[in-house]
């Protein structure tokens, strides 16, 4: 007999949920505890917010001509970094995060373009020199940041700890950013709430999985609005402008999070020709233009809202 | 975009796989199964006919054998898990028996008179301990038939980095055998003879990345008592004789194997290789090839072996002077020939597990000289089917 068991939490700025399910004679606090201690791990590693995290150590180091020794995990997550760089044509730089210190999402100003400007030498990932287990940022004042699939890495973590365990039924839920772990125990699919762009707190459409991951990308999470024009969070790397993007989200389905993810912020990134990009890479999406009008391919939907 | 979708896909999915927390561990240490687990696996092998111009008296059957083999495997409390494999064959057929020059001075097979009807059971007990670095097990096995009886042990250990990358086996082993061979009016048979055997094996593998593992090992082994077939007999200038061979054997042998993944494909191949020689004289070689891929639920399989063998200091196919050591062997498996086999398997996974179904097809010739009018071609078709309760 399987027993569901629930849990929210927070954690990596978001609203996170587990829901196992697991034998009745497994008592559900052990488990579920290790996987929250699991994204806190994670978080306490490479949280660019934390002082004493692995991605502070090589922030810190910037430019100071000291090579920052990572483990295995970093190494992988690094390399990950630098084959998104290279699908992406260099839209998804892990060095764009230092845009934070002129655009000021909670200011309603727009930054100068001097200001703009005087930044773009510090984005330069191919710039940044790494070792077999080591990394070196070249210049003072240039930052990496993993905000861009470390949670998406997160889930998948902690989907694969739950197969460990042997969980065969179950959800993992940090931020919207969903892996099924199988399906519920009676066969039949999960259903995720797709978050409207528009409308925080509604869905504007529910998929039903029964494995797999599903990952959204939005310009919803930050902006700002200036005299009627909507500036989102999401700045390109070359210009450090922010982005008109097309779609206002995109979700992907993919067996990991952290790819489903990079394949929906890569998208979001790309100016033109992202339906056909997604296409091509075979995995169900759905795009929401900025008038809320869903298109996409592949995904099981079932019901819309919102 | 310059990257394709689907290269791109494939870059971040290669790339993900990296990843220690999320990959699959394909080189993970053995750990103590998580539930039962049952399966069945019904084989018919049958060997092809004896070629008539190779044949004395035109005879061509050879041996056909029904195999059922059922294993059982369990966790225990605490670490340990014990595993019980029955195997039960039925054989019936004819064996070759000798081998006589021909007027022209080439040689022919005569195959045993009798169809031979045997049957042949076998249990396995084993019993393994799982530590947080390493395995140890201990095996028991009995084997019967009407004329053989077969007691052996093995005792196995391994253990493993703390990464898991690494692992290194020992195994030590032995077998008593006693053979009490049928004896038939007018042909002079030993009554009851025995023979033992240790062995004892190292083996290191290694992942080198996620999805490479290379593994090698070597082996030894000692055999000592009555080796040879008291079914066989030897023409030896123009008498037959009993089949007679060294009363020791020292054997070694080596492994290598490579094990690849590739996951964009989701295709594993291997490649095996193994070189192996004894104190008969007999030495050979071995290369696999296989690759596994899966679609879905499925997986699909062909594999490929090349064997090649120099015979035993003591086997020609008939001996016309007589050897002052008085080993002669005419049989065939100490032979120089060649083999090449190939198979194909096919598995589909269900909620209860798996059905599988292989085939086999193997041929053997002479390799050098004039080859042994015994040398063996068969066929293998195997049914299995794979439970598992958690």
């Amino acid at each position: 007999m399987l027993e569901l068991s629930s849990r929210t939490f927070k954690a990596m700025g978001s609203r996170c949920e587990l829901h196992l399910y697991l034998p009745l004679d497994v008592p559900p606090e052990p488990l579920i505890g290790r996987l929250i201690g699991e994204v806190e791990r994670l978080e306490a590693k490479y949280s660019r917010y934390r002082p004493t995290s692995v991605v502070s150590e090589i922030n810190d180091a910037a430019g100071k001509g000291k090579l920052i020794e990572v483990d295995e995990e970093t190494t992988q997550l690094l390399d990950y970094a630098d084959a998104l760089y290279d699908q992406s044509d260099g839209m998804f730089d892990i060095t764009s995060g230092v845009l934070r210190r002129v655009w000021d999402f909670r200011s309603n100003c727009l930054p100068s373009s001097e200001a703009v400007s005087s930044i773009l030498p510090l984005i330069d990932w191919p710039s940044v020199i790494r070792d077999a287990n080591a990394i070196a940022l070249p210049r003072e004042g240039m930052q990496i940041d993993f905000g861009g699939f470390g949670k998406e890495y997160a889930v998948d973590v902690l989907a694969a700890h739950c197969v460990d365990e042997g969980v065969t039924h179950g959800l993992v839920n940090l931020g919207g950013d969903v892996c099924v772990v199988g399906p519920h125990p009676d066969g039949s699919p999960w259903r995720v709430g797709i978050q409207h762009p528009r409308a925080p707190g509604e869905s504007i459409a529910v998929v039903e999985l029964e494995r797999g991951a599903v990952a959204t990308s939005g310009d919803y999470e930050r902006f700002m609005e200036i005299d009627g024009k909507r500036y989102s969070h999401l700045l390109n790397p070359m210009t450090g402008e922010s982005l008109q993007p097309r779609f206002a989200s995109v979700s992907v389905l993919a067996d990991r999070c952290l790819v489903a993810g990079s394949f929906s912020t890569v998208a979001m990134l790309m100016t033109e020709g992202a339906a056909e990009w997604l296409e091509s890479a075979g995995l169900p999406h759905l795009l929401v233009s900025q008038s809320a009008e869903i298109s996409g391919s592949g995904l099981p939907i079932r019901e819309e809202g919102g | 975009m310059k990257n394709k979708g689907n290269k791109a896909l494939l870059a971040l999915t290669a790339a993900s796989l990296g990843l220690p927390a999320i990959s699959p561990k394909v080189a993970r240490a053995q750990t103590q199964p998580e539930g039962f687990s049952a399966s069945y696996r019904y084989s018919q092998y049958a060997e092809g006919e004896q070629p008539a111009e190779l044949s004395a008296d035109g005879a061509v059957d050879r041996y056909d054998i029904e195999i059922h083999q059922l294993s059982l495997r369990t966790p225990m409390l605490g670490d340990a898990a014990i595993s019980v494999d029955l195997v039960s064959e039925s054989m019936s057929g004819a064996s070759p028996w000798f081998i006589t020059p021909d007027a022209d001075g080439a040689p022919v097979q005569t195959m045993s008179g009798a169809t031979i009807d045997e049957q042949r059971d076998e249990v396995n007990v084993a019993a393994d301990i799982y530590g947080d670095h390493a395995r140890t097990g201990m095996a028991f096995a009995y084997s019967t038939e009407n004329d053989y009886e077969s007691l052996g042990f093995r005792l196995s250990h391994s253990s493993y980095s703390d990464d898991k990358n690494s692992t290194i086996d020992f195994v030590i082993g032995g077998s008593v055998d006693t053979i009490t061979p049928t004896q038939e009016l007018g042909i002079d048979r030993v009554e009851q003879e025995g023979k033992n055997n240790v062995f004892g094996s190292v083996g290191l593998s290694h992942a080198f990345t996620k999805t490479l593992l290379v593994g090698v090992s070597g082996s030894y082994s000692v055999f000592e008592g009555f080796l040879s077939d008291p079914y066989k007999l030897v023409y030896v200038a123009g008498n037959l004789q009993a089949d007679s061979r060294p009363s020791e054997k020292r054997q070694a042998a080596f492994d290598a194997r490579v094990r690849k993944y590739f996951p964009g494909q989701e295709t594993a191949l291997h490649v095996d290789f193994r070189h192996y020689g004894d104190s008969f004289g007999v030495e050979s070689n071995t290369l696999r090839l296989g690759a596994f891929k899966n679609i879905g639920s499925w997986q699909l399989s062909a594999t490929a072996r090349w064997y090649i063998q120099d015979s035993a200091n003591f086997h020609q196919n008939f001996f016309e002077v007589t050897r002052a050591d008085g080993y002669y062997s005419s049989d065939y498996r100490l032979s120089s020939f060649q083999a090449l086999s190939y198979g194909v398997g096919v598995k589909k996974e269900f909620g209860f597990g798996a059905v599988r179904l292989n085939f086999e097809s193997y041929d053997s010739s002479g390799d050098g000289g004039v080859a042994n009018p015994g040398l063996v071609d068969f066929q293998l078709v195997s049914l299995g089917i794979d439970f598992a309760i958690k």
